[in-house]
């Protein structure tokens, strides 16, 4: 049911973190047959973030394979073409300030954008986002503010 | 909020503003049979093999069931390997049953881990980074008889290597490191030779241009044991411009080829054409993927494609492999130690141990690589050859961030 509930908001985070729809919904479709092959999705709040995390650990497999595919002559990769790409019509959509912008957060390491898209798009609490990542909430400050340090250079903002 | 924050904000959402609940492909529920023991049998029987063999040696011998050394197990197979995790972790697992007996975060430089991974005699290993600013870093580290880690440092000479390594060994006593950089459009492939107590390098590079190959790379790389052979594969790929072992394309148009050259390491760099050609390929061997030479030079062990070719990704690959053994004198077959279908891998890696009679080999699928349990990999492979079988490593699943024992 949690799943079903939340389809859109998962493919849509990993749409964020792995570039493209296709391999977003793959990553959602995986986790969904994985969690329910294991029947060990804990109850209560804990579970919707556990399902987060398992699309985050989804997505970097994907990126994984994409590194892995690269590295053997595949350079069909959304992030490595520096942007994130839904679609040409949605692509025409976006203007060329998001897409610096998209380009840039494609650019940044996973942890530091994974950390972004749930604090920005989300809009998850620090504590929040400690959950899902498995992480202090003292790394996701950090790791939130030298993403956005980051960010702000590859755009030639001050930060 | 600041502007850096208010632009993200509106470009996260618009990024998947046009992603609409109806339009998703529905979610297909598995067969959620419980088979929770299943995935238990294949562990618990090797464990039990392992046990029962360990034990009949140590009532035979009269000696306590200990393994020896940091390599050999009872059977010769090296007792650990390690990996590359996808967390950026250098990974240490028991052979016979892939429980982790260390792990080393290697400092992250790279915005995706990424890494290539190789092993010395006495249990000494080397693992390269790929960074951000496309160059790699070496680190090399000790796995103790207990499968500990030990003495993780920089290689000197290892940091700020040119382009992403395809290819790396060590010399057997591990004091030279050999690494191939993959080539592209404006930096031709080449060999590196560090040596890992100075940090002296030695460079090895072109003349090996061929005419209608737009891409060339280095798969393979391999010692004799006295040091004065280098040994590595060449690949040529048309139409890519970077290689890949899968880089044919007939439907295309598309060829490859390789060859397995040897160098003297001892020369001080030069082309990579200065040695002797020990194979090429033939109606025998229609591609070489990946090639080893003996620690006493006397044999070729190599992974070859051959059969019909089927689609695959990225490009069309033939729909078997060997593992076949050729004297580097006469080219002569000697022996196959293994052969499968390839099913739907387009990677493959082939690595030895110390004394290349063991022999690990990954085959990746479109899937694999992913970290963690590998169960997404379900269509790769990855273990040991032994007895004409290749013997499953856990976890499963063909993975070519390298293992390496």
């Amino acid at each position: 049911v949690l799943f079903r509930e939340r389809h859109a908001e998962l493919v849509r985070l990993a749409v964020l973190l792995v570039g493209d729809r296709p391999s977003a919904e793959d990553v959602v479709q995986d986790v969904f047959a994985r969690l329910c092959l294991r029947d060990r999705l804990p109850g209560g709040d804990g579970s919707l973030a556990y399902v987060r995390a398992a699309v985050l650990n989804g997505c970097r497999s994907a990126l994984r394979r994409r590194a892995v595919a690269r590295r053997f002559g595949n350079s069909s990769d959304p992030l490595a073409r520096g942007a994130l790409q839904e679609s040409a019509e949605h692509e025409a959509i976006l203007v060329e300030d998001r897409r610096q912008v998209l380009a840039a957060l494609a650019a940044l390491p996973p942890r530091r954008r994974e950390v972004l898209v749930l604090r920005y798009w989300l809009g998850l609490t620090e504590a929040e986002i400690a959950a899902v990542l498995g992480i202090s909430t003292g790394t996701v400050k950090s790791t939130a503010a030298r993403g956005l340090a980051a960010l702000a250079r590859k755009l030639g903002e001050q930060s | 909020m600041t502007r850096t924050e208010d632009r993200l904000t509106d470009a996260l959402a618009a990024a998947v503003s046009g992603l609409h609940e109806d339009t998703l492909r529905p979610l297909a529920a598995p067969a959620c049979r419980d088979r929770r023991w299943a995935r238990w049998l294949a562990p618990a029987a090797a464990a039990a093999a392992v046990t029962l063999v360990v034990s009949l040696a140590a009532v035979l011998t009269g000696r306590s069931p200990v393994l020896p050394g940091p390599a050999a197990g009872a059977s010769g197979v090296p007792r650990y390997y390690a990996d590359m995790d996808f967390h950026g972790r250098a990974v240490v697992r028991a052979t016979a049953t892939g429980a982790v007996t260390a792990s080393i975060p290697v400092p992250r430089i790279a915005d995706a881990p990424d890494g290539n991974i190789t092993a010395a005699a006495n249990g000494v290993f080397f693992v390269a980074i790929f960074t951000s600013q496309s160059q790699e870093r070496i680190y090399r580290f000790e796995v103790t008889s207990a499968g500990k880690v030990s003495g993780f440092a920089l290689v000197p000479g290892g940091g700020a290597l040119r382009g992403q390594i395809g290819a790396m060994a060590a010399s057997a006593d591990g004091s030279k490191l050999a690494v191939a950089a993959e080539g592209g459009p404006n930096a031709p492939a080449m060999i590196t030779v560090i040596d890992a107590a100075t940090g002296t390098r030695t460079v090895w590079q072109g003349g090996l241009a061929r005419r209608g190959f737009r891409g060339f790379d280095i798969s393979s790389l391999s010692w004799t044991s006295d040091q004065q052979e280098l040994v590595f594969t060449a690949q040529w790929c048309k139409p890519f411009e970077v290689n890949s072992q899968s880089c044919e394309n007939s439907a295309k148009g598309g060829r490859r080829a390789a060859e397995v050259w040897a160098l003297n390491p001892t020369a001080g760099g030069g082309r990579l054409d200065s040695g002797h050609l020990l194979l090429r390929q033939s109606a025998r061997y229609p591609y070489i993927a990946s090639a080893a030479i003996s620690p006493g030079g006397t044999t070729i062990t190599a992974l070859v494609l051959h059969g019909p070719v089927r689609v695959s990704s990225p490009g069309t690959v033939p729909d078997h492999l060997s593992v076949v053994q050729i004297s580097a004198a006469t080219g002569r077959q000697l022996r196959v130690l293994y052969q499968r279908p390839t099913g739907p891998t387009f990677a493959w890696q082939l690595s030895p141990d110390a004394s290349a009679r063991q022999w690990l080999l990954d085959g990746v699928d479109v899937y694999g690589g992913g970290d963690g349990p590998r169960s997404q990999s379900k269509l790769g492979f990855n273990g040991w050859i032994g007895n004409g079988q290749l013997h499953q490593l856990q976890p499963a699943g063909g993975y070519l961030a390298g293992e390496a024992w």
